[in-house]
Formats: structure tokens, sequence, C-alpha cells
């Protein structure tokens, strides 16, 4: 008794295997075209591909319900040309995106997430949009609520609104809402997940910094102002060292020490001490966000710079936004200095230094050229005031701005990094330079500065 | 003969104390006394406005490209405490020489404020707007002070004071500013300096009244 209550156990168990052991791929065939194919790496088909992707995130689809998988799928599946093409009268190839007048076929691919596409050869000779569609196409395959993907009439609609000429994400997330409405159970999600937001988990589940904590030493040169300076900084040395031990992968957390040495004209100084708490995620829009709180601090600096213009303890708050994009990155970063204030004795009178509220907005793009990029950036400082008082005499500035521009040139290998940047002060008010600012890690001083930094990560 | 012989003894006292009864205005009045703490060379040849040699020195050397800047930095306090409109009190700029001739100084009220980085280009390092009008300090021409009162031999140096009620009454009194001096030589002479002790550079105020309202 107890063995046939075994066998039909086992019978059980097994019947689903048995049932999948033909394997229905993509539209229907039975997947021996898969002997033979190889890695497409290049070619017109990758292209289009590329391009195939830069639509759907034109028109957002992440955002859009039912669509979340969309874009990874169609930007990481591995695609494989066929050695030979294939006529089918298979239902499943029924459609215009999938087989020709003929029935040859173009491409298949399976209704599951994460399996590769296979074109054929008569694909190539394709055009570039009917390429870009039958990516889509092919990606919806994939990526759509399982219970619709394999419907053939629903993928060629969204395929058609997405890659029809006039495509606006409003018509997408029509028809999306009317072939998977919210109150349609089939297409609920599992638990604890969503289709809404895939690519957001997509993005999350990727390690974005594998090697996020870095350390390294950058050298400065200030440009001299043509008029003489209060306290003239020719150099400054900085070793830095960011660790982030905490957080999790796309959220690591740390903290960062940065020592200085700086070469003034009254002969060679320990510089400030920077101390800094980082953090660092992913958005789900692919944005590399960094925010920080850093503090500079002059009281444990040489008492030459203790007693000048720059010997303030400066406390920061910022964050950076930063999108890199195949061919291209652009990043914003804003911060603020907090007042502060330092005092210099000159003889038998002291003057006080009072550094207002400073706001910084810097934007840098440039373009990747493989393992470099080079672009530029341009920030602006606007400060709310600087001013100096000491026995009769008085200067407030009020209200200033600083604009700078410069150059930035980098070079990156695995963990290894050789960074190139220029500030040059543009443009100013009130007579302004980056002495007036007094945040020697920050800005500089002087009227700009040429920077090399060298870093590692790990 | 009594109350003659009391109103004399306390009259001395006032006297040998440095300082005398106003009968007119029934308050007490005295000369004080101020060092110079601004005390600043400026020279053609020091560009940077911190260098050691320009401040803080017992001596300085005066001559045709080095000049000398004075300044009672919290001379405000004071300014309603000298009753120089009245025509009863003075300002008097004091100066010790230890050597050079001290008919050759000559002392200008500046017309900029100037801080003790200040060089002969530039009254404060701040930016293009800290530069002198004039190299050498923007000095009042128009009111220049000649030594009034020298004591002790001219070519051994001596003790030099300048009128300088004018300048109190058109700059601190008149205009709430207080700018300084230049000291302004031909020949070379040498001047006691802000740490020479009693001899330094001192802003002279007779007929000092503490609580005097502002005429």
């Amino acid at each position: 008794m107890r063995s046939k209550l075994f066998l039909w156990m086992l019978c059980l168990c097994l019947l689903p295997v048995v049932a999948s052991a033909v394997t229905k791929v993509g539209n229907g065939d039975d997947g021996s075209d898969l002997e033979g194919a190889v890695l497409i790496d290049s070619g017109p088909i990758l292209e289009a591909r590329d391009k195939a992707v830069g639509l759907l995130k034109r028109l957002d689809t992440p955002s859009i319900r039912g669509l979340g998988l969309l874009l990874p799928e169609v930007e990481r599946a591995a695609i494989y040309r066929a050695p030979d093409d294939r006529r089918s009268t298979a239902k499943g190839d029924s459609g215009p995106y999938h087989v020709d007048m003929t029935g040859a076929v173009y491409a298949r691919t399976m209704p599951s997430p994460h399996a590769p596409v296979r074109f054929f050869p008569i694909a190539e000779r394709l055009s570039e949009p009917q390429l870009i569609a039958l990516h889509v196409h092919e990606g919806l395959h994939r990526a759509l609520p399982a219970p619709i993907r394999e419907d053939e009439g629903v993928v060629a609609d969204i395929t058609l609104a997405l890659t029809g000429p006039d495509a606006t994400r409003d018509q997408v997330s029509e028809l999306m809402a009317r072939v998977a409405p919210d109150n349609d159970l089939r297409i609920t999600p599992p638990a604890g997940g969503t289709y809404q937001s895939s690519v957001g988990r997509a993005i999350f589940d990727e390690d974005h910094f594998k090697q996020p904590s870095s350390l390294g030493v950058s050298f400065k040169q200030f440009f001299s102002p043509p008029d003489p300076a209060n306290f003239p900084i020719a150099r400054m040395y900085s070793l830095h060292s960011y660790l982030y031990p905490f957080g999790g992968a796309n959220t690591p957390f740390g903290l960062g020490i940065e020592g200085s040495f700086i070469e003034a004209e009254k002969g060679p100084q320990i510089g400030p001490l920077g101390l800094s708490a980082r953090l660092r995620l992913w958005s789900r829009r692919d944005f590399d966000i960094g925010i920080w709180a850093s503090a500079a601090f002059n009281t444990l600096s040489a008492e030459e710079l203790k007693n000048s213009p720059f010997g303030r303890d400066v406390f920061t708050l910022g964050t950076t936004m930063r999108k890199n994009l195949s061919l291209f990155f652009v990043e914003n970063q804003i911060s603020v200095a907090l007042p502060g204030s330092s005092s210099q004795r000159i003889g038998k009178v002291a003057y006080l230094y009072e550094y207002g509220t400073v706001i910084s907005a810097k934007v840098r793009g440039g373009v990747k050229l493989g393992r470099f990029d080079a672009g530029a950036f341009a920030e602006i400082n606007l400060a709310d005031f600087f001013r100096v008082n000491g026995g009769a005499f008085s200067i407030d500035t009020g209200r200033y701005r600083l604009l700078s521009v410069g150059p930035e040139l980098s070079y990156t290998h695995d963990d290894f990094a050789v960074s190139l940047t220029g500030r040059f002060l543009a443009n100013a008010t009130k007579d302004a330079n980056y002495d007036f600012l007094g945040n020697l890690m920050g800005p500089g001083v002087a009227q700009g500065s040429i920077g090399l930094s060298v870093s590692t990560f790990f | 003969m009594t109350w003659f012989s009391s109103g004399w003894w306390l009259s001395l006292l006032l006297f040998l104390s440095g300082c005398a009864l106003d009968f007119g205005s029934g308050t007490a009045t005295s000369t004080h006394e101020f060092s110079f703490d601004g005390v600043k060379l400026i020279s053609r040849s020091v560009a940077r406005g911190d260098d050691t040699s320009t401040y803080g020195q017992s001596t300085y050397t005066l001559d045709g490209d080095r000049r000398l800047l004075l300044r009672f930095e919290s001379l405000g306090e004071h300014v309603s405490n000298a009753d120089v409109r009245s025509g009863r009190a003075k300002v008097w700029v004091r100066v010790s020489l230890s050597s050079g001739d001290p008919k050759s100084l000559r002392l200008y009220g500046l017309t900029r404020s100037w801080m003790m980085l200040a060089t002969w280009n530039f009254a404060h390092p701040f930016g293009p707007a800290g530069r002198w009008t004039n190299a050498g300090g923007d000095l009042d021409a128009a009111n220049v002070m000649t030594p009034t009162e020298v004591r002790g031999p001219h070519d051994e140096g001596g003790v030099v004071q300048f009128d300088a009620t004018r300048w109190f009454i058109d700059y601190p009194q008149g205009r709430s500013v207080n700018y300084g001096f230049a000291l302004i030589s031909d020949g070379t002479v040498a001047i006691e300096g802000e740490a020479a002790g009693s001899l330094s550079p001192r802003l002279v105020m007779d007929k000092y009244v503490k609580g005097l309202s502002t005429p």
C-alpha cells in the first residue's frame, strides 16, 4: 500500500517535468535552431538594439505599468545569430514581426525573462526601424506579465504603440491600461513583487558600487592673482581615504578622511584636515547619487595658517547626481557651505574675517571615449558676504558670486584612475576671488587652479 | 590767606596730575595720550603686506620711498570727548625721532581706509578695490600738517608735534571716519615705532572731557 502511494506521488512530481520536456519556444518552434547559433557582438542588429534601448528610455517605459522589465530585457538579452533561415507554419509565428511573406522567421525568443534571442540571417535584410521594432517585439514576449506575453495580437499592438513614428508615453500607457488593467487579477505580480517597479528592482539587484572605497593623492597648483594676496598659497597636496564599510550593495555608507599639506610663501605647512560622512545610492532611474557632509578643520593646522584668513572651520553639505549614458555623462552637484569666521592679528590690530553662507551649483558633463572621460564643468558660488573688521578698518562685500569653468580629463582602468582638472575664474562680482570663500578644500584659493589626482578603488 | 593757600595747593595738585577743572562747564578735563596701535610702514620695495619688518618695530626709517601710516584704531570711542569745536581743545600727533631733520616731516590725513596689510600700492589685499588711487597712499593734500613744535636738537631727533585739530574736526567728528595719517619725509629720518615704549607715536587730546555731549 505504501509502495503504491509512493509511486503515485512520484508520478505526480514527474508530471510537470515530463510535460515540459517538449519546449515551447518563443512563438512555437521546437528549438532545434539553437544548434550552431553564434553570439552577435557587433553589426547592425546590435546597433539597432542600442537604438531600441534609447527609444524605450525616451518613452520612459520603466514607469509604465506592465512594461517594467522591457528595458532591461531589450538592453541585456544575449543575441545569437542562427546559422540558417527557417520557415515556420507554427501558429506562434504568425504576425508581421516574426516571419516574412514566405514564412521565413526573422527572430525567436522564449517567453520568459532573461531568455536569449535568435536572429535568423534573413533579419539582416531588414531596415533599421524594422530591426528596432523586432527587438522591442521580442523583448515584449519576455517582459510582459505572463498571461499576455504570448498573446501575439497584444504584443503586436504594444510594439506598434512603442515603435510608431508618433509614439508617446501617454499612448503606450493608455494601451497598457487597456490590455493589462489594474483589476486584471491574472497579471497580479507574485507576492512581494510588482511589475510596476520591476526595472527598479532589476537595477537595485545589480551591484552598481562594486568598489566604492578609494584611496588617493591629489595635487593642486593655484593661480596667483595679479594683485598681492593676503595669505598666498602656491600649492596644496592632499591624501584622501574614503571607506564605505556600511550600507547595502547599492547604498554604501562610509567615512572619509583627507589630510592636506600646503606650500605657502611663508613655507610649507600642514593644511586643513577634512572629515566627511558619505552616502552613495543608486536611484531607480539609473542615477548615481552622492550625499555627503564634510568638515575641514583648521584648528588642527599649523599656527601660521590658523592666524590667517583661511584659519576657519568649513562645514559643507552637498549632493551629486550623476547619469552615465553609453557615450556621455552628466552630473549635477549642489552644496552649501555654512558660515564661519577666522581671525588674524597683525601687529597690535586683530582682524576678524567673516564668511557668509555659500551655495554652490555645479554642472559637469563630458563624453566617454573608451577608458577616458573628457569633459568640462561650470560652477557658480553664491556667497552671502565676506566681511573684514579690525580696528577702524571694515569692509563688507554683501552678496557676491564667482563663476568658474574648467576642463576635466580622466582615465579609468579597473581599480585605478587618474584625473586632470582645471579651474578658472570666469566672472566675479565685487572683485571677489576664491580667497573670499576661505575654503581651501573646496574651490581653493586665488584665481583658480590646475589639479592632478590619482586614486585606487577597492 | 587760608583759602588762597588751599586753592593754590589744589591747583598745583591738579596741574601735577595732568588734570584741570574747567570751571566754565563744571566737568573734569585732562590731557589724554593714545598710542597709535595701527602703525604700518609702506615702502616701494616691500610688496607683501604681512612683511614683519613693516610693523611692530621700535624704529622706522622714512625717506622718499618709505612712509609711515598711523591710526589710533579705537578713536571712534573717544571722538565725543574732545571739545575741539569750541576752540578750547586741540588734537596733536606726536612722534619721536631718533635721527634726522624733523623739519623734513609732513603729516597728511588719509582719505581712504587701510589695514595693517597695506602696501605702497594697496590699502588692503582684497581685490583690485584695495589699490590706492595714488601709490603711496591717498593723501588729503589740501590739509598738510607740518611740525608745530620740536623739542630737542634738530639734527639729532627729538619730539615732533603736529596740530591735527583740523583733521579731527574734518574726519572723525565731521564724517565719523578714521582713516588715520601718513607721515612723510623728504629726507631720511628715523622714527620711534610702536614698540619703543614711551616714545611710540601718539595722538594727544588736551581738554579731554569724559561724558561730553557731541557739539
